[in-house]
């Protein structure tokens, strides 16, 4: 059984090399509620909720999302540019037609 | 067109012109018959366009009519069959090895041959058991299908179900008669694969004035895999608010006001959570004897209700620092009693047997934690040190008991309080007793960019019991550890976010018995009765593979 659970481990450490990488929305929403929460006066839900999916996509996709955001957060600073990834992944998953539900 | 027919006419009335003004000749004569064919023929060519322009609008018009049928039928087609599908499901699917080993300390057997001309310390007049390590590797399967559904904006339900099993058939059903405890209903591995309901509740979103929104919600709440304890288990976001002293599955309700507008205070909320751990009831059919039917879920004599009441405050979260902090009271916890049979307590030496008797209320319970969580450390510094996550929490307790016996003797409460066997306490304390237990771990970056390593520990005192009995480690409760416990575990995506990976080695070193059990006399940190072996230490090594969407 110990050799079972070496192979298996051994499979996954294999696996792992092909994983790619992918955003993380957990971490946008931590970015959203560091840097733009206060700024703008709204939490990251809120701020999803301005735009479609295909809206967020299309922004994102021509490099818009600076631009975006500066619109709806004027009073926010700019962010890290490794960050935007993130903060798209976020508002693309809680955009106003994604269906996300909210929890307590 | 028009150009052409003003040229034409401007000609026509030149030469009419000219043929009046000069002779009349047939030259002149054919030539206008010509140019008055070539009008008329113009003209039908018009009027041909002119038709083939109606045609082209009204093939246009019928397009439109068509598309939008054809749209139409296809919003028909999908409403009829989404008609009545009012839940979107998630799925959460762990296939997983666990090699599980502990190490028992010696102590007093459970049955066998007493000698009361044994020196009378300790255990010396029964029979001993002796130490021993244990080692196993479970295979086992994970599946959670969440709920939700939200009608309207301020009402949603949330729900989960879960099959956690072993591979294949097993004898858990007879060995254990606590397997299937609904405290841990989805959160252990059970012997069969029954979907089990994990959670189920409504959640209302109101606001009083235009400020202090809240939200009220009942049902089967999470209560599993909180803050703090999410990393361990690779879940990006915790469940419940705490899960250092509280990790198990709750029948409740809940009611939280967010107060961060009305002070100012960034992430501030207050949520006051109810809840019952065992309800006291007979069921349907139970028979007291074998002739008469108790009435149906009517109580029981010894197993009043356990009731818990928490207050859970977020005292501030900006993203990067948050502060967690509850507070609870919980009433009639429940410990086993135990009925000893000597074969003949007045002779010297004989045989004698042990056996659980059922659960008794024992007594009540208060219990408090503060936990804090850095999500990256400084600003800017690093890469690395913007990704890691560093978090600690200390946690107490304090027993109130009733001190009612709770064990027999040849069937007898008093002879078993006479001969030191009543089972009376808490935690095998008659004393209102604390513990303690502090928890700190770390969860840094990986090689590449989305997995992680994971580092944790913890320290519990002689009398710290946690409400823990959800976590989900094979090898007992790690949090609930009377001693030190420490955890190290790498997370890695394989497919993405969607299938990942974990490797985690546990290991918990215990100074006292009774860690992970209930509040009794089976909590005693000398072992049950002060003299039953318990595990000296435990180890778990979990390898998965996960399926998320």
């Amino acid at each position: 059984m110990k050799k079972l659970l070496i192979a298996l481990m051994v499979v996954a450490m294999a696996v792992v090399f092909s994983g790619g990488a992918f955003a993380n929305d957990l971490k946008g929403q931590k970015i959203i509620k560091k840097n733009l929460k206060e700024s703008c006066g709204m939490d990251g839900s809120e701020i999803a909720q301005k735009h479609t999916q295909g809206e967020w996509k299309t922004i994102f996709e021509a490099g818009k999302l600076p631009d975006e955001i500066k619109t709806i957060c004027p009073k926010s600073e700019p962010l890290k540019d490794s960050d935007y990834e993130h903060v798209y992944d976020f508002l693309f998953n809680y955009a106003s037609d994604s269906g996300a539900v909210p929890s307590c | 067109m028009k150009k052409l027919f003003s040229s034409m006419a401007a000609t026509l009335i030149a030469v009419s012109s000219f043929s009046t003004a000069a002779l009349a000749t047939d030259d002149v004569q054919v030539q206008l018959d010509q140019m008055k064919a070539q009008i008329a023929e113009l003209e039908a060519v018009q009027k041909k366009l002119e038709e083939l322009k109606n045609q082209v609008m009204q093939l246009e018009a019928e397009q439109k009519s068509n598309d939008y049928n054809a749209l139409k039928e296809q919003i028909i087609e999908v409403k009829a069959h989404d008609s009545g599908d009012n839940v979107k499901w998630t799925v959460d699917f762990r296939t997983a090895a666990e090699y599980v080993s502990h190490s028992m300390g010696s102590g007093l057997a459970a049955t066998g041959v007493y000698n009361m001309g044994s020196p009378a310390t300790g255990y010396n007049m029964f029979a001993p058991a002796q130490g021993y390590d244990s080692d196993n590797t479970v295979l086992t399967n994970k599946l959670i299908l969440g709920m939700s559904a939200q009608p309207i904006n301020n009402l949603v339900f949330k729900g989960s179900l879960g099959v956690y099993t072993v591979f294949g058939e097993t004898s858990i059903d007879q060995t254990s008669m606590f397997q299937d405890f609904d405290w841990y209903a989805t959160s252990k591995p059970q012997d069969d694969a029954v979907i089990r309901l994990r959670e189920a509740y409504f959640l209302y979103f109101g606001e009083m004035g235009e400020s202090l929104p809240y939200t009220f919600s009942l049902g089967r709440r999470p209560s599993t895999d909180g803050f703090l304890v999410n990393y361990r288990e690779d879940n990006a976001y915790p469940a419940s608010p705490i899960g250092h002293n509280i990790n198990m599955e709750f029948d409740g309700l809940s009611f939280k006001l967010d107060l961060e507008d009305v002070t100012d205070i960034s992430g501030l909320y207050a949520k006051l959570c109810l809840g019952r751990g065992f309800s006291n009831t007979l069921g349907a059919y139970s028979m007291s004897n074998q002739y008469n039917f108790n009435p149906a879920y009517a109580n029981g004599s010894d197993n009043p209700d356990m009731d818990l009441a928490g207050l859970l405050l977020q005292l501030f979260d900006d993203g990067q620092y948050k502060v967690m902090a509850n507070v609870f009271m919980a009433w009639n916890l429940m410990g086993m009693g135990m009925d000893m049979t000597m074969s003949n307590p007045s002779a010297a030496t004989g045989t004698y047997t042990m056996a659980p008797n059922g659960f008794h209320d024992v007594g009540d319970m208060t219990g408090v934690a503060l936990s804090m969580q850095i999500s990256g450390i400084g600003d800017g510094i690093s890469d690395f040190l913007d990704d890691t996550i560093f978090f600690i929490s200390g946690a107490a307790n304090r027993t109130d008991p009733n001190n009612d016996t709770v064990n027999t003797l040849n069937g007898s409460t008093e002879a078993a309080e006479m001969m030191g066997f009543g089972g009376n306490g808490m935690l095998g304390s008659t004393d209102n007793e604390v513990g303690y237990s502090i928890y700190t771990g770390v969860n840094i970056p990986g090689f590449f960019s989305e997995d992680r390593f994971g580092f944790e520990f913890n320290h519990g005192s002689k009398y710290w019991r946690s409400f823990t009995y959800g976590e989900d480690t094979l090898a007992g409760s790690k949090l609930a550890t009377r001693g030190n416990a420490y955890e190290a575990y790498y997370s890695f995506p394989i497919v993405g976010q969607y299938l990942t990976g974990q490797i985690r080695y546990t290991y918990m070193d215990y100074d006292y018995g009774g860690s992970d059990n209930f509040f009794g006399q089976t909590g005693n940190p000398d072992g049950l009765m002060g003299v039953m072996p318990y595990a000296e230490s435990a180890q778990s090594i979990r390898f998965y593979v996960r399926y998320r969407y």
